[in-house]
């Protein structure tokens, strides 16, 4: 640890001195606002504003006296020294770290240069897609060497090579993207010059289940044309110090950064992508830098979580940090990233801000497992930004390695890390029942004795004659009978059908309680439950629309399944559907309390218990339905699944004339309304 | 070959100058001029070989007025003028003196012309009406300081008339609204450029800059751009016009997320140029018109090779009316139907010798402000601005419930504890004070919240405050309408198109805000006002009607950016006299209504045609009135923001709560992500120990030097002799033999 600080501080030193003898042409601004936001995202993959992450440093528009023309490509080497692709110019521009031209090469040579790769020792691998080559360059820019397309079968007979991107790894293989190759990423080894090694890293179709139903409509010829059939080939790669390969796809939402190992598998995925990735970095905290084409630069951590986006797109206001074109994008040993930009001609350098740096010291020391040390740094930066999710993740889960659960728990609930937040939950409720179980034990057992004594004593005694009295006269009132007839319902569908249906055994009044009560349940389980089993925002409150959405579908449900039934014969009244419907999501009612008090005990652990609860009740619901259909109307079971496809149905369609109807009225509306502008606005003027 | 010719153009620009120079320093006679190679040219007309610099600054310019320092010459054909120091013979003109032959017609007329105008004619705006290439009658009439001429265009039939006078400090020129006349409604004025070309110079032929109002300041530098810039900075004075802003957007983020932060807004009409080499400046101030105008400052290589700065007066512009709610169906393009009606006048402070740079600059703006009682002098010692959030909203079952942050109590309690411990003087903002919470707007009496406080409580807190020395000012934004919590419907302006203002905040509570009307802005802020008084509350701290004007449609009428500012300026004229007032970053036409300034942009909108930031308005401010920075909180380089205050005499800027930001995450102040007193004390104490021993030894003195070593340290003069060292560099820098240590600063 130290000497890397050492080092670090060298370095730092270094480069400072580096900035001072900045040449003519590159524009510097050490002071600066940044023209762009920069956001982080939070647990429920929102984005929330942060502090700037990074501030523009410097622009690069020349090296020595050469301008650039739609450079495409760079490298920028561990000692500051670029190799810069100018595409435009056809020639491989090589620039020290001070940005003094050293030599430029590849004219006559390349024709359409895309892609470039330097290795350790200088040597330059130049993807030409025209020239159909990868060109092989030494330290001193002397063409050693190039590779055409892999004359092995495996590659695939009609297949072109046209390549775009290359990254090679220790023992000189190359990674080459091809345009228009969907097999995945080239692998050419340098043994024999040039054997092709086979595809690596294939990106997978589309297999969602609409595509799968829509493949099994399609004649073999349709099917060989739809898109999602052929997987997208990757924009853009990199490699790391280890030799595993990052890439970046467009249109693959969480896939689209990848981390392949060796055997090309994913071992990442991210909680947000850009949808036109340019290229891919990676950093030196175990972090990876995806740039979009129109210039938002994403920070990712080791697992695949966003850190920051910013940077933005210039739609002509010309500030210093927003792009128009980017290409690429490098990390410079000191953390400053380099954003290529093709349309503008330059590399933008960003520079970290002090926040940033106190989050990539914990970033390293977390992922290192240095918890203790990596709360001096995380405690930094949550004092500049005690909301930013990533930190509050990260404290967490040192506090927990450090037996503080309590502070865990709460660092947990801010970040909204579930994991974190269960397992220090779990050692909270742990150490709870150790110094509690005897007491709870005693109580229970307390509890039975009392019980048991008053039974008795009210065997041979009769105290509890006045309750029972009461009892019996509440039970005379109807309304009482009535919602008391709801466990009987519960457990004799049939004959609980049959008596709604036939003897007017439940009323419209107790039916609405029971809804009303089932709404309120709905309600409460939904913004109260226990934190880990909550399906909202924490702070979010839509009841409105809560209770709306209750009484629209038991609107649709009822009435559509009345239409069906009546035309189909069925004998059940428009009430005794209702009732029979309400009263049968009656295990609802009863087990949603037993489910929202577990919810606020359980850990992931135990998570089954209300799965299993919630499974049982779904079966049970199902299940009183079917018999109340069935037996209020008296159909046959095979006539009352067909009723119950029929609503289905119905409701499908009533959604479709619902739809339509407003999307022709807003049309209407909207013509008339233009119409009536047009005419005011002409005659105004 | 292109940069080879360009070399032989700058050779034989070179020799021309040399040759240039010789003429106007008096030499007169017939100087060979241009001996450049005619063929590598391509001449524009006859009219052309008469105006290049064929030794006629004599012939085609007259001398119509001199002062004890500068001369002013003009010349007829095209009303351009030439001012002149008397003493040193440097130049500033308002016309090109040399021609590079790469202009077209209209490129030279406005390279030329005293007056540029862009004319509408059907849905086409950008059409040019010059004095050169136009046909126009002309009718000059000359005074004892200068001229006055009568100018009509024939085919367009607009007309007005241009006064021009040398006054001891510069130069006026002046259209006055009721000259301005339009004759034929096929030509409707767009826009009116004076003297656009006023202090040009050719590429890199003057050493020196131009001065842009962005942000705090910022300089574009008079070297050769070699074409890098296809645009220049173009900017509205007082910001952009939201009653004619289109409601797209161009790029989001995941369609959702506007990733670019707003442009600083320009708060002072000024601009400038300097020619260091001549020791010879002007900063432009604009008087009249400077509400409907934008400044305009291109470098070589934006269209031409000339650099010039200059404002843009917009007499009508075109806009876009929907015609129907939704913005597929179709849309008219129409014109305004009536000019904005104001004088406009710029005022052309020339400088020279020491005083010909933005040093100068700004002390030549602080004096113009000053004697026209623009700038009152007030008291500048130091003090740390600590705002407070009392309670802003979260959403609940039904409704919201209010989250507290800090209580009059806790104000209290912490302005105690800090006055206890080194930090003798406070100035205070209490931000969400009011019944419902910071977003509860607009504020229309003086009701404050229950969960923090009651009126009493808040009126003694204000006496304590003054009796500790601290100030305490309650926060009113007088221009924003919440639609959840008040009727929208009568209070609230539409844009031009007659289509209602809105803006998004993308948060969890109230996701949509909107603007009142100026009229109901005053009749809020006059009933507030009252109540307070009523109770002896006096510290009000007014923003958003501070940095805002727009045009606007309010009760079936269109009122433009004048009306929006002259309603605006006669609410707080009147604040300002009953109250203790302070505003929110206001506009120069509102200075003279403030105690402070409050939240001093330190840096500019980053353009990358910019080459240094400038801190201009700091040193006009500077000793007049205390100046605040915005929140340090919010700052990722903290050091940096540090020293920025050092070099600027910035005083800092905290905003603290009692409770925890993380409190605030399900409000709509969730961007307030740090915030709480504990994290701060420290750092409020020992800002509050720095800056307040510099400012012991600058207080009330104003800067007189910046001086931007190439070394990265910025040296700062008083005019008490005082000199402020600040070294922005990585390791420590020795500069007049003081050596300051790495990102430090030194105070001699």
């Amino acid at each position: 640890m130290k000497t890397k600080k050492i080092l670090k501080t060298i370095l730092c030193g270094l480069l400072a001195l580096l900035v001072l003898v900045v040449t003519i042409g590159q524009t510097e601004t050490t002071i600066a606002d940044a023209p762009y936001k920069t956001y982080t995202m939070d647990g429920y993959g929102n984005v929330t504003e942060t502090q700037t992450a990074y501030l523009p440093y410097k622009t690069l528009t020349k090296i020595g006296d050469e301008s650039l023309t739609q450079p495409t490509d760079f490298t920028l080497m561990d000692d500051g020294s670029m190799y810069i692709l100018d595409s435009g110019a056809k020639r491989v521009i090589k620039a020290d770290a001070e940005g003094n031209l050293v030599m430029t090469f590849g004219e006559g040579t390349l024709k359409t240069p895309r892609g470039i790769y330097v290795t350790s020792d200088g040597t330059c691998y130049v993807a030409d897609r025209d020239a159909k080559k990868i060109f092989v360059f030494d330290a001193e820019g002397n063409l050693t060497n190039s590779y055409g397309r892999p004359t092995e079968a495996m590659y695939g007979e009609t297949q072109d090579f046209l390549p775009l991107k290359v990254v090679v790894n220790e023992t000189g293989t190359m990674y080459v993207i091809c345009e228009s190759n969907t097999n995945g990423i080239v692998q050419i080894s340098p043994v024999e010059g040039g054997t092709f090694l086979g595809y690596f890293g294939t990106n997978a179709t589309n297999a969602s289940l609409w595509n799968i139903i829509w493949r099994s409509i399609l004649t073999d010829a349709q099917r060989a044309k739809m898109i999602g059939n052929i997987p997208a080939t990757p924009d853009n790669m990199a490699i790391d110090d280890k030799g595993i390969i990052y890439t970046v796809t467009r249109g693959e939402n969480s896939d689209t950064l990848k981390r392949l190992n060796i055997a090309g598998v994913n071992m990442i995925e991210t909680d947000a992508a850009d949808s036109v990735p340019a290229a891919v970095a990676v950093g030196n905290h175990d972090n990876a830098f995806v740039v979009s084409q129109m210039g938002y630069i994403y920070e990712y951590n080791n697992d695949g979580e966003l850190l920051f986006v910013f940077g933005g797109s210039d739609d002509g206001q010309q500030r210093i940090g927003l792009s128009t074109k980017v290409e690429a994008i490098q990390v410079g040993k000191d953390d400053k990233i380099y954003v290529l930009d093709s349309d503008k001609a330059q590399i933008q350098i960003y520079e970290p801000t002090e926040f940033t740096d106190y989050l990539h010291e914990a970033l390293y020391l977390f992922s290192k497992g240095r918890y203790e040390e990596s709360k001096e740094p995380l405690s930094q930066v949550l004092r500049m930004n005690n909301l930013f999710d990533y930190a509050n993740m990260a404290m967490g889960r040192a506090l927990y390695k450090e037996g503080d659960y309590e502070g865990a728990l709460e660092y947990a609930k801010l970040a909204k890390d579930m994991d974190g937040y269960s397992d220090a939950f779990w050692e909270i409720r742990n150490d709870w029942l150790q110094n509690n179980l005897a007491k709870i034990i005693i109580a229970l057992i307390i509890i039975f004795v009392v019980y048991k004594t008053l039974f008795y004593i009210d065997k041979k005694k009769r105290i509890f004659n006045d309750f029972r009295a009461v009892n019996k006269m509440i039970n005379k009132k109807k309304l009482i009978r009535e919602l008391k007839f709801l466990p009987y319902f519960m457990k004799h569908p049939i004959d609980g059908s049959y008596m709604i249906k036939a003897q007017n055994a439940v009323s419209l009044l107790s039916a609405n309680i029971y809804l009303a009560i089932f709404t309120v349940f709905y309600i409460i389980n939904k913004y109260f439950c226990g934190f880990l089993m909550k399906t909202v925002r924490e702070g979010q409150y839509d009841i409105l629309s809560d209770i709306g959405t209750v009484l629209v579908v038991l609107i649709l449900v009822v009435g559509c399944n009345y239409l069906m039934c009546t035309i189909n014969d069925g004998e059940g009244k428009l009430k005794a559907i209702y009732c029979s419907l309400v009263y049968g999501v009656g295990p609802y009612l009863v087990l949603i309390p037993f489910i929202y008090l577990m919810s606020h005990v359980v850990t992931y652990n135990e998570v089954f218990f209300i799965q299993i609860t919630y499974f049982a009740m779904a079966v049970w619901i199902a299940v009183l339905i079917f018999i109340a259909i069935k037996e209020v109307n008296d159909f046959t079971i095979k006539k009352t699944f067909q009723i119950i496809g029929l609503t289905i149905f119905t409701i499908l369609i009533a959604c479709l004339l619902a739809f339509i109807i407003y999307v022709l009225w807003s049309q209407v509306f909207d013509f008339i309304a233009s119409l009536f502008g047009e005419v005011v606005y002409k005659l105004g003027n | 070959m292109a940069t080879k010719t360009l070399r032989n153009i700058r050779t034989a620009f070179l020799a021309a100058c040399v040759g240039a120079t010789a003429l106007f320093s008096g030499c007169g006679g017939s100087v060979p001029l241009v001996n450049v190679n005619e063929a590598d040219y391509i001449l524009n007309d006859t009219y052309y070989a008469s105006c290049k610099l064929s030794g006629t600054y004599g012939e085609d310019y007259n001398l119509v007025a001199q002062n004890s320092q500068y001369k002013l010459y003009m010349r007829e054909a095209d009303l351009a003028v030439v001012v002149e120091n008397v003493e040193t013979g440097a130049v500033m003109q308002s016309a090109i003196s040399y021609d590079d032959g790469k202009s077209n017609k209209t490129w030279f007329g406005a390279m030329q012309s005293a007056l540029v105008l862009t004319y509408i004619n059907g849905s086409n705006d950008n059409k040019q009406a010059d004095l050169v290439n136009d046909a126009v009658t002309k009718k000059i009439q000359y005074s004892d300081n200068g001229f006055k001429a009568d100018v009509y265009w024939t085919k367009y039939q607009f007309g007005m008339t241009l006064e021009v006078a040398l006054e001891e400090n510069g130069l006026v020129a002046h259209v006055s609204d009721e000259s301005i006349v339009e004759d034929n409604e096929k030509y409707m004025i767009g826009t009116i450029s004076i003297y656009p070309y006023m202090g040009n110079s050719y590429l890199d032929t003057n050493e020196g800059y131009l001065f842009i109002p962005d942000g705090n300041g910022a300089l574009i530098y008079l070297d050769n751009k070699e074409g890098r810039f296809a645009t220049g900075f173009s900017s509205m004075i007082y910001g952009t016009d939201i009653g004619f802003k289109d409601s797209q957007v161009v790029s989001l983020l995941w369609d959702r997320y506007d990733m670019v932060t707003e442009n600083e807004k320009v708060l002072a009409p000024v601009f400038g140029i300097a020619h260091t080499d001549d020791e010879i400046a002007y900063l432009a101030v604009v008087e009249d018109g400077a509400m409907r105008a934008t400044i305009e400052a291109h470098p070589n290589g934006v269209s031409v090779d000339y650099n010039r700065a200059y404002a843009k007066f917009i007499e009508r512009k075109l806009y876009t009316q929907p015609t129907s709610n939704n913005s597929t169906s179709g849309s008219l393009h129409l014109t305004e139907s009536d000019r904005s009606h104001s004088d406009l006048r710029v005022r052309y402070l020339f400088l020279s010798g020491d005083e010909a740079n933005y040093a100068g600059m700004a002390g030549a703006y602080r004096d113009y402000l000053i004697e026209n009682g623009e700038l009152v002098v007030g008291d500048t010692s130091y003090n740390t601005r600590v705002d407070f959030l009392g309670t802003d909203r979260e959403s609940w079952l039904v409704g919201t419930t209010g989250v507290t942050m800090t209580t009059v109590d806790d104000v209290k309690e912490i302005c105690t504890d800090l006055n206890s411990s080194g930090v003798s003087n406070i100035f205070s903002i209490y931000k969400g004070w009011q019944d419902g919470g910071i977003y509860n707007l607009p504020i229309t009496s003086f009701d404050v919240e229950g969960d923090i406080g009651s009126k009493s409580s808040v009126k003694k807190l204000m006496e304590f405050m003054a009796s500790a020395g601290n100030e305490l000012y309650l926060y009113d934004d007088a221009l924003t309408l919440n639609p959840d919590e008040a009727t929208a419907s009568f209070n609230v302006i539409n844009q031009v198109n007659k289509r209602r203002y809105k803006i998004s905040t993308y948060k969890d509570v109230y996701d949509e805000f909107m603007y009142l009307a100026p009229a109901k802005t005053y009749a809020n802020l006059t009933k507030l006002i009252s109540q307070m008084k009523k109770k002896s509350v006096t510290g009000l701290c007014v923003a958003g009607i501070s940095n805002n004007i727009f045009a606007y449609n309010f009760g079936g009428n269109t009122y433009n950016r004048y009306d929006c500012a002259g309603t605006y300026e006669a609410t707080l004229d009147k604040a300002y006299a009953d109250m203790s007032l302070v505003l929110e970053q206001p506009f120069a036409y509102l200075w003279h209504d403030t105690k402070a300034f409050v939240d001093m942009p330190l840096y500019t909108s980053s353009y990358i045609v910019e080459d240094a930031s400038v801190p201009f308005l700091s040193m006009v401010l500077h000793g007049v009135i205390p100046v605040y920075s915005e929140y340090v909180n919010f700052e990722a380089n903290k050091q940096e923001f540090f020293l920025k205050m050092v070099e600027t005499g910035t005083f800092p800027s905290f905003y603290i709560t009692k409770a925890s930001s993380s409190d605030l995450i399900y409000t709509n102040s969730s961007d307030i992500y740090s915030s709480q007193y504990d994290i701060y004390r420290d750092e409020i104490i020992s800002y509050a120990q720095e800056l307040g021993a510099i400012c012991e030894k600058t207080e009330g003195s104003y800067i007189v030097s910046h001086d931007m070593n190439d070394n990265g340290v910025t040296v700062v003069g008083y005019d008490n002799g005082t000199k402020v060292y600040v070294n922005y560099s990585d390791s420590a820098k020795t500069v007049d033999g003081v050596t300051v240590e790495a990102m430090s600063y030194m105070v001699k």
